[in-house]
């Protein structure tokens, strides 16, 4: 984990996906100790090096004493919706939004199919002007399950 | 006594004198996000200007780290104070002669920065904010004692801002804190200068000039992930040597 820690102080990681460092940072001393160190050399590098060193430590045990500070404030929210927005933008968002689009797609299709089914079993008159003859004749040939459906709209048992 | 501008030689140009020559090229060739070419000069030379622009200083980590030092988390609040206490010290220092003052006068600033934080909105970087008042800590500092504060010109606090824009460094530092840094700025300059070519320019490109690792990787001709490991491995093996000195002297006054 320090080498994300190492690309998260450079900027070069995910800020999104880097909760689990700074909950890291907090609970691990190995990990609090990388933050300082690294910090140190660059600081040295640059050469910032000066004064004490538990200057910060001495500035955290004053803050001890400070009552703890809770703002939740507008920044906050605004923050928030930009971070929102920019999920947005993340490839998990277009997942998401692709299964939904796939799921919606088969849901018309079913739909659209049993719509079909229903309109067939409507009856229809398409052989009310064919001589009840012509599909007497033709009902040896047709299959027993359609046979009793291929009649005149007029035809009855009686003939008529 | 030693002075903060030894320190300043002993690490930034002893590093940029170790950048070598078969990165010139590529450097002269890629900083076009610096807008400065180096058509007769060398490296070191443009490196020197580069030197004067700010390092990223990641703002949107410092964003996350004050939203949760507003929601009452005093630990992230920890670890920008850790981040910046010496920078902060350095541009109190230009104000502030007395290296016991200035630790008084930044200890301070981040108290009333923490105070203040709730009024915090994050149109500017968290580092601005605080060098602000870390400025207005040390003029209220000196106007009690009588004295009249040095006002810094914008320009001035820009540079400050800048962190490495800062050259005037005056505090006078006890002899033991003195001879502390120069042992931590040594080490770091002497391993730095045993480490491998690769992991020595990966760590000074990014720590000194603040390239980005696309840029370094471009200068480099490797991959990012690469780089990302370079400096990783740099600053580890760096931290290693420093660890025995940083430990021996915990809970001690430098």
């Amino acid at each position: 984990m320090k080498n994300q820690l190492s690309a998260l102080i450079d900027g070069e990681f995910d800020i999104a996906e880097a909760e689990h460092i700074i909950t890291a940072m907090k609970v691990n001393g190995e990990m609090k100790e990388a933050w300082k160190q690294y910090h140190l050399i660059g600081d040295a590098m640059r050469g910032n090096l000066h004064g004490s060193r538990d200057l910060s430590a001495k500035i955290m045990q004053a803050l001890e004493a400070e009552p703890t500070v809770l703002a939740v404030n507008k920044q906050a929210k605004v923050v928030v919706a930009e971070i929102k927005k920019r999920e947005i933008k993340t490839p998990m968002f277009w997942s998401v939004a692709a299964s939904f689009a796939a799921v919606m797609f088969v849901g018309l299709m079913v739909f659209e199919m049993q719509l079909g089914e229903s309109e067939d079993m409507t009856p229809v008159e398409l052989a009310s002007s064919v001589p009840i003859e012509y599909l007497q004749a033709h009902q040896s040939i047709a299959p027993s399950s359609a046979a009793y459906y291929i009649q005149a709209a007029s035809f009855t048992d009686s003939g008529q | 006594m030693l002075q903060t501008k030894e320190l300043e030689k002993l690490t930034r140009a002893t590093f940029l004198e170790a950048v070598p020559s078969s990165y010139i090229n590529a450097s002269q060739k890629t900083d076009v996000r610096m807008g400065v070419t180096a058509k007769n000069g060398s490296f070191a030379e443009v490196a020197n200007k580069l030197s004067d622009m700010p390092v990223n200083s990641n703002r949107e980590l410092d964003r996350v780290l004050v939203e949760r030092a507003q929601a009452g988390d005093k630990k992230a609040f920890g670890l920008l104070v850790e981040k910046y206490h010496r920078k902060l010290g350095r541009l109190v220092g230009r104000m502030v002669r007395d290296q016991a003052e200035v630790e008084d006068v930044v200890q301070e600033a981040f108290i009333k920065a923490y105070r203040a934080l709730h009024n915090f909105r994050g149109d500017s970087a968290f580092y601005t904010w605080l060098y602000r008042i870390g400025i207005n800590t040390a003029k209220n500092y000196l106007v009690s004692l009588g004295r009249k504060p040095q006002v810094l010109n914008d320009v001035e606090i820009e540079d400050a801002e800048n962190f490495d824009g800062v050259t005037d460094m005056r505090t006078m530092e006890t002899p033991e804190t003195a001879m502390a840094n120069k042992q931590i700025a040594q080490t770091v300059n002497d391993t730095i200068n045993n480490l491998p070519e690769e992991l020595r320019t990966a760590i000074t490109l990014r720590e000194l000039e603040g390239m980005s690792y696309e840029e370094i990787a471009e200068i480099m001709q490797c991959p990012i992930g690469t780089v990302r490991s370079r400096i990783f491995r740099a600053r580890e093996t760096i931290a290693a040597k420093l660890r025995p000195m940083l430990s021996s002297a915990e809970n001690k006054r430098w």
